[in-house]
């Protein structure tokens, strides 16, 4: 994907003809489907009870007619299900709607050959948050209905509840980059902007009979201002506090202090790829005689082992392509705050490198790449 | 008491630092017997994981040797791990560990004597700071 490509917007808008938000995104990605734009489209679909919502990957129209473009929650991180779905060569399209961490995660994971984006077509949501998926089954029908209408940014979140933290503290909502965006922040009651990029764009606005035009929807940029503002506050807020308390290994013991060591956080990070994770291999399974060596060396050893290793390595492998989209501590069982863990020293490694994990597909990660000239404080006798 | 005797485990390339370890033994230059040194293959194959494992076991300091910038037996390994450890550093400053305690140092094949100032150096250094609290600390 040449960058030159991926700069160049353009717009165009949904009318929305007295049909609902999701009523009229399911219209559009049946087209996609109908016009042979794409063999499937990956998209999120409500359980039978309503209960939860899941990724689906539909080949029947028929399928989309529940499909919720506008998910309240993310149980998984569709990178991780893009990766599945590109293993192998395969010539047929797939359609896949993102929200904003789930593609940023997709390009940073094509950096590291784990995903293939060359035959995805990605539909970017602005995203205005999601819920915990338990805390969606829990929701009666009218939260339910609260919560859905806070996704499109129409209600604040009291009746329904919170957002996860992540969420909350996204200071990235756009879906930057992406082949289809939709523009969720800048909709009105009878329409919702779209915008085209890339290879896709004109094939896209063919398929889609879309009337493009040069110039951005009025109010966007505002609207996106606003909510990044509102967005950054809690965040400087949150990860202020959160860095404070782990200034010390003390103080980041105790904010480990409930982890079981499931790796629960690092099984569902869409970055943490590796097939064959260091943590999985047989190199801590000690022999028993090396455990008590290892409890005589301090007088005694926390066991299981490596706590505070697991989360260190893990965070200096990743910490750069962290795109902070917290499933992380949303899959931990005992609320361990991994998320503001990453999302506070994720921006600082990511600063070092001026580096934003999955905005740019053209910028190398971190970890991969070097330049002759740097750091020279690191290594200081050269 | 007796003086406080720092332990420092060294991760050292073989091609280069490793090299000029061996030059300081054979030249028989005088240097703290306070190191345990690891050899690999290149600088660039030190993952954090290890420099993480010897400081949580108690290590109290972590030497980390390459080859000179330009020099590495396998092009990048060194320009590799001087941006590995200077994400571990980061990590580690920002949550209140003496990042000082891991040194990266280029020392090639024929500098046995910047090998063996650069181990006295790092012991005195670390003999002031004093030991790695996580040497007593059971419940990493």
């Amino acid at each position: 994907m040449e960058k030159a490509d991926r700069e160049v917007m353009r717009y165009a808008t949904l009318n929305l003809n007295g049909e609902s938000r999701d009523e009229a995104l399911r219209g559009l990605l049946a087209r996609l489907l109908t016009s042979n734009f794409v063999q499937a489209v990956l998209v999120p679909k409500p359980l039978a009870d309503g209960s939860a919502v899941v990724q689906s990957l539909v080949v029947d129209p028929e399928q989309l007619k529940d499909a919720m473009p506008i998910a309240p929650t993310m149980p998984v991180q569709s990178a991780r299900i893009l990766s599945d779905l590109t293993a192998t060569p395969n010539e047929g399209r797939i359609a896949a709607v993102l929200k904003p961490c789930e593609l940023r995660a997709a390009v940073e994971l094509a950096k590291f050959l784990q995903v293939d984006l060359e035959h995805v077509v990605t539909i970017g949501v602005d995203c205005y948050g999601t819920y915990e998926v338990t805390d969606y089954a829990d929701m009666s029908a009218d939260q339910r209905a609260a919560a859905l209408q806070s996704l499109g940014g129409d209600s604040n979140d009291a009746q329904a509840g919170e957002m996860r933290g992540a969420c909350r503290m996204c200071i990235r909502p756009i879906p930057i980059g992406a082949d289809l965006g939709v523009g969720l922040m800048s909709a009105s009651s009878d329409s919702i902007p779209l915008s085209v990029s890339g290879r896709f764009a004109d094939e896209l606005a063919q398929a889609l009979s879309l009337e493009i035009t040069e110039s951005e929807p009025a109010g966007r940029a505002a609207a996106i201002e606003a909510l990044v503002a509102k967005r950054q506050e809690y965040r400087d807020k949150a990860l202020g506090g959160f860095a404070e308390e782990t200034a010390s290994i003390d103080g980041l013991m105790g904010a480990l202090s409930a982890c079981i060591g499931c790796r629960n956080c690092m099984s569902v990070c869409p970055i943490c790829y590796c097939k064959e994770c260091v943590f999985a291999s047989t190199v801590f399974d000690h022999r028993p005689d090396q455990f008590l060596s290892r409890a005589k060396r301090k007088g005694a050893l926390r066991v299981p082992t490596e706590t505070l290793m697991f989360h260190l390595t893990r965070l200096s492998h990743m910490g750069t392509s962290c795109v902070g989209c917290g499933v992380c501590e949303s899959a931990c069982p005992n609320d361990v705050p991994v998320s503001s863990l990453f999302n506070s020293l994720g921006e600082k490694l990511q600063a070092m490198f001026e580096y934003v994990p999955g905005e740019d597909p053209a910028a190398d990660p971190p970890v991969a790449v070097f330049k002759e000239k740097e750091l020279v404080d690191i290594a200081p006798n050269d | 008491m007796d003086q406080f005797e720092p332990k420092v485990i060294a991760f050292l390339c073989n091609w280069c630092t490793y090299t000029g370890a061996d030059l300081a033994g054979t030249s028989r230059l005088q240097y703290p017997p306070n190191v345990r040194i690891v050899r690999l293959m290149c600088s660039g194959a030190v993952d954090t994981i290890y420099v993480l494992k010897a400081l949580m076991e108690g290590a109290d300091g972590v030497l980390i040797g390459g080859c000179h910038p330009g020099d590495c037996h396998y092009q990048h390994g060194n320009y590799k791990a001087r941006r590995r450890v200077a994400i571990l550093k980061k990590i580690l400053d920002q949550v209140g560990f003496d990042e000082d305690r891991i040194w990266l140092r280029w020392i090639s094949a024929s500098e046995g004597k910047l090998f063996a100032d650069t181990v006295t150096e790092m012991v005195e250094v670390l003999r002031e700071k004093g030991p790695n609290a996580l040497r007593a600390s059971w419940a990493v």
